[in-house]
């Protein structure tokens, strides 16, 4: 019985966290598990789970853990990276690293197995530099709406399909076409349903309440290298927590991007 | 010893078009052939033939006996896909299946009893089938095609010929049963011969010299042997479904209420199979005359026919036919549907058939070229750009960490490039951007510029791409890369950093 326990206490050692089960989960435990559970010791007993426990387990585990976009400024800034089920903006005029930050966030997910989406109603992705920046090709799914309400609605349908992450590039200027506050409050919903991590990126704030957290990206400057003859080798920008439902906002950062 | 089951659909024209029109089962139908006085009645419902209504009847004579009679001409299309349906039926049974038309099917089931427990639980199983697919079909199994086809036509339904038993059980029948439409029966019934068994019991010589080469089959026949071996047929290569309407319809929903229905079925018998749909081919046949054809390629097969009707209605929408429609076929193309191992420790799988369905509607609302996989394209110009079918490799079995990001300043791209017009200055002896001028909101003194790089492309053509690159950092804020490119020097904005 020791070894038994030992194999299972191995067995479901990947649970790292310690999982919240419910008790008596209805019809999944037969006498047998049962009186096999209650004969182990109290410290095994807690790690041992049916398959149905574990499935729930792990599906909540990897609900609250964050989708990191491995720029620790901007991870750091919403508590550990994109939070899942969450939608987050970030709000900058053109030249202010929103667009590095959605491919930072896409080279992490894809990186990672994830398969994920870039919605770019500003049509300005480009594979070669996605590449390079460290994105999977494969694994992402590339939208190119042309008004935003086509852009919103591609946006729910794609995070019911299952995507992970979903990333939403309203383009460097003046947003093309409005859609109604409810529409960014169902896309906020449907990201909660699916668990989707869903970034968005405007030129100015425009979901409103719906979101989670808003990051206001300001004060970018280039960095440039040489005297006579100048080359960029980066840039610089202040990133701001406008708004976060459970951090405290006004927290700033500065964030720097290098030239590949 | 070879075991032979057949599937026969009573009063087939009639069956075929209830199961397209369901709602009229209960109603008193009739079936008529011809046109004008030459109509008349060849298969009725069982309400009509309680009032009287039955084969060989004038249409004008049925109306008379009873005026609430609905009469619906023999629809070939309707029939059609029945008998395929009914095929498909035989399909899940035998791979051996022979068409023989008109609401018969023939299949060995030689080698299937392990499978089923004897003879009459596997007929139940094929009337069964045929029942789910809106066809009241009869089953009789013998060791040949012509004792099976008549134990099919009995009314207590399934009967199982014994084995080595055919000539016995064929004995007492008359001898119309053996070939109705023939005249040999008459012939025979001259002679004095009233039953199978009569016939049976002379020398086959003596039949063939009389009647020939037909004597002899009739002969073989009554002796329980078919003079034909069963014709399996090939598998076919799509699935098909339609029907002729009742008049010409000029509005799409009511169109697509009937089309979902055929939708339904297709579906239904595309999983039968344990296929999905690839490629859907709408064939809508139009009044006067002419046809309208549209052809919908699946991003993944699929069995959701709601999301294909989606399809077929966006598609109709953007394509109108642009003339009432009388009849209509909808064909799809089977492949075998995708399936996803899902892993309980790696990152979640995405469902292939619902990945499929949102791909396809997207592509649908947004058009061709706007969803897909982003592909590299070889070449040197920046703004080059490809788009694949996006069909994401399985995700890893443990969930992998974040590759740790460079932190590397992506660029946003202009497509197309924002022409502007820009202002050198000289300093220290090198060209310096100072200005750039646009109606747009890309105006502006310079504060810093980089320059130029040059690029070449298709030199080997009569007019190369060969332009100048510069990045340029605006005082009002903004980091742009821009070219100079053509014989007129032209300047462009084509990317933003950030």
């Amino acid at each position: 019985m020791v070894a038994t326990a030992h194999a299972l206490a191995l067995q479901f050692r990947i649970v790292e966290a310690e999982p919240e089960i419910e008790e008596g989960l209805p019809g999944v435990e037969r006498d047998e598990v049962r009186q096999l559970r209650d004969s182990l010791r109290e410290t095994v007993k807690a790690r041992v789970l049916n398959g149905t426990e574990l499935i729930k387990a792990l599906a909540q585990r990897q609900r609250n853990q964050a989708l990191p976009t491995t720029l620790p400024p901007f991870d750091t800034l919403l508590g550990g990276g994109l939070p899942r089920g969450k939608m987050i903006e970030v709000a900058g005029r053109r030249s202010t690293g929103r667009f590095s930050i959605a491919m930072a966030a896409l080279a992490a997910a894809t990186s990672m197995g994830e398969a994920a989406v870039f919605v770019d109603l500003g049509d300005g992705f480009d594979p070669q530099i996605a590449e390079s920046n460290g994105i999977d090709l494969r694994r992402l799914l590339w939208i190119r709406p042309k008004k935003l309400k086509d852009a919103v609605m591609a946006v729910e349908m794609i995070a019911a399909a299952g995507f992970q992450l979903v990333v939403l590039d309203t383009g460097s200027h003046q947003v093309k076409g409005r859609v109604p506050d409810a529409a960014w409050v169902r896309l906020a919903r449907t990201a909660e349903a699916q668990g989707t991590a869903l970034l968005v990126s405007t030129p100015y704030p425009l979901t409103g309440t719906a979101s989670e957290a808003v990051v206001a990206a300001r004060k970018a400057r280039g960095k440039w290298a040489g005297d006579a003859v100048k080359v960029l080798t980066g840039m610089a920008v202040e990133l701001t927590l406008e708004k976060h439902r459970h951090l405290r906002p006004g927290r700033q950062t500065i964030l720097t991007f290098t030239t590949p | 010893m070879t075991r032979i089951v057949c599937l026969y659909v009573p009063m087939f024209p009639l069956a075929a078009r209830l199961r397209s029109e369901p709602d009229l089962r209960e109603e008193a139908v009739a079936i008529v052939e011809g046109n004008g006085s030459n109509a008349h009645v060849i298969a009725a419902t069982r309400r009509a033939r309680t009032k009287g209504i039955h084969s060989g009847l004038s249409l004008a004579q049925a109306r008379s006996i009873l005026p609430k009679l609905i009469a619906r001409g023999r629809d070939p299309e309707c029939e059609r896909t029945a008998q395929e349906a009914l095929l498909e039926v035989a399909e899940t049974l035998s791979p051996r299946i022979e068409d023989c038309g008109d609401g018969v099917v023939f299949f060995d089931i030689s080698g299937m009893e392990r499978h089923f427990k004897d003879d009459r639980e596997l007929a139940g199983a094929a009337i069964r089938g045929a029942d789910a697919i809106g066809l009241p079909a009869r089953c009789g199994v013998a060791a040949s095609k012509l004792a099976a086809r008549i134990a099919a036509e009995l009314p207590k339904s399934p009967v199982i010929v014994p084995r080595d038993g055919e000539a016995e059980f064929l004995a007492p029948l008359p001898l119309t049963r053996l070939a109705p439409a023939l005249d040999a029966a008459a012939t025979l019934g001259k002679w004095g011969l009233t039953s199978i068994g009569e016939l049976a019991s002379l020398p086959e010589s003596e039949v063939a010299s009389r009647l020939g080469e037909l004597g002899r089959e009739l002969h073989y026949a009554a002796r329980g042997i078919d003079p034909r071996p069963l014709m399996p047929r090939a598998l076919p290569p799509e699935f098909r479904e339609g029907m002729e309407l009742e008049w010409p319809l000029v509005a799409l929903e009511p169109f697509l209420f009937i089309a979902s229905a055929a939708l339904d079925r297709l579906t239904a018998r595309l999983e039968a199979q344990g296929f999905a749909c690839t490629r859907l081919e709408l064939t809508l046949t139009l009044e006067p005359d002419g046809f309208h054809s549209r052809a919908i390629v699946l991003p993944a097969p699929t069995r959701d026919a709601k999301t294909m009707l989606t399809l077929l209605r966006l598609d109709l929408e953007k394509h109108p036919p642009g003339a009432p429609v009388v009849a209509f076929s909808i064909v799809a193309h089977p492949d075998r549907p995708r399936r996803a191992q899902l892993s309980l420790f790696g990152p979640a799988a995405l469902s292939p058939e619902k990945l499929a369905t949102t791909i396809a509607k997207l592509i649908s609302i947004l058009g061709e070229g706007s969803v897909g996989m982003p592909m590299t394209v070889d070449g040197h110009l920046p703004e080059r750009h490809g788009m694949g079918a996006f069909d994401p490799p399985p995700p890893p079995d443990v969930r992998r960490k974040p590759r740790k990001s460079r932190g590397l300043l992506a660029v946003r791209v202009f497509r197309p490039p924002v022409p502007v017009e820009v202002l050198t200055r000289m300093k220290d002896g090198e060209t310096q951007i100072a200005a750039v001028r646009s109606d747009g909101e890309w105006n502006g003194d310079v504060r810093v510029s980089s320059g130029p790089w040059q690029i070449e492309e298709g030199w080997w053509k009569e007019a190369p791409d060969a332009r100048e690159y510069w990045d340029v950092e605006l005082v009002r804020g903004g980091i742009y890369r821009m070219y100079c490119a053509g014989p007129d020097k032209q300047w462009f904005i084509d990317s933003e950093y950030g």
